[in-house]
């Protein structure tokens, strides 16, 4: 492979990142091989000793898109820095996605567990056959009333929980990229 | 070498480097081959992240031939992380060396 090949298939398998990073990478690459064939080097041995292409954009990419997901934090960010880092092989599918997936369906439960709750008095209301609360010897307003309460607390535990789980996910993402970087 | 090995050492080289002189990729990349088999691409996104992290800066400087070469050049951050990371390696090859040893002579 010379080095308009190899520059060719970089820039294609970093499609995808915006123009400036690109470059700038692109740039490195460059200079690296003007200077090697300043030392006598021919292309096909510098682009040989620079490795595989293919692994190396993949890891640039990872890193791109996990500083992206840091600075513009949001649900397609982190999505998309996962899909990356999960690119990079099998292990990081498995330890970085599926920790991912059972987490979010978690979270998801217990959402519909607090909406559920919270609904509780408007169930009654319009199935009132349709809901039997076993109140035993407390009034039964009682009981659906505090339905409604614990709902309440749980939707706003499982909102600071989600902010947390947030950066935790960050942060687990950060680390499986130091563990992985420069593949 | 083991691939995961092999980063942590790359990046242990190229504190060493910076932390005497600045230097271009194309340095780093040569002196670390040298000493260590390494893939030399790989050496690029290893100094955007550790840039990015605030433990280089880079500037530009004119060469006799050719373009420009970006140099990188250790921050404070950067000779604070080293010291750490120099007292690590210490610690790790010397006690692994002491375990290699210490199994042979059991032989």
């Amino acid at each position: 492979m010379n080095k308009k090949e190899f520059m060719e298939k970089l820039d294609k398998a970093l499609a995808g990142i915006p123009k400036d990073e690109k470059k700038e990478v692109m740039r490195d690459y460059e200079e690296h091989f003007s200077i090697g064939l300043e030392k006598g080097r021919t292309e096909e041995e510098i682009a040989k000793s620079l490795g595989d292409r293919a692994s190396l954009a993949k890891s640039i990419k990872a890193e791109y898109t996990i500083t992206r997901a840091k600075r513009e934090p949001g649900i397609k960010n982190i999505f998309r820095a996962t899909i990356a880092v999960a690119g990079l092989g099998l292990f990081n599918l498995i330890f970085v996605l599926i920790p991912l997936i059972i987490a979010v369906e978690l979270l998801f439960a217990a959402y519909i567990v607090a909406v559920v709750f919270i609904a509780v008095p408007f169930l009654i209301l319009v199935y009132p056959t349709s809901v039997t609360i076993l109140s035993g010897d407390t009034p039964t307003w009682m009981v659906v009333a505090g339905f409604h309460i614990i709902g309440g607390i749980l939707l706003v535990v499982l909102l600071y929980i989600t902010k947390g789980f947030y950066r935790l996910i960050l942060a687990h993402l950060q680390m499986n990229v130091k563990i992985i970087r420069g593949e | 070498m083991n691939i995961q090995i092999k980063k942590g050492v790359i990046e242990v080289c190229v504190f060493a480097i910076l932390s005497k002189k600045d230097c271009y990729g194309y340095e780093l990349a040569e002196t670390i081959s040298k000493h260590v088999k390494i893939s030399e691409g790989t050496i690029y996104p290893l100094l955007r992240r550790l840039t990015k992290e605030g433990y280089f800066t880079t500037y530009l400087r004119e060469s006799s031939e050719g373009p420009p070469r970006k140099y990188y050049k250790m921050s404070k951050q950067g000779i604070e992380y080293k010291k750490s990371l120099s007292k690590d390696w210490n610690d790790l090859t010397k006690g692994v060396n002491e375990l290699i040893e210490e199994c042979e002579k059991d032989e």
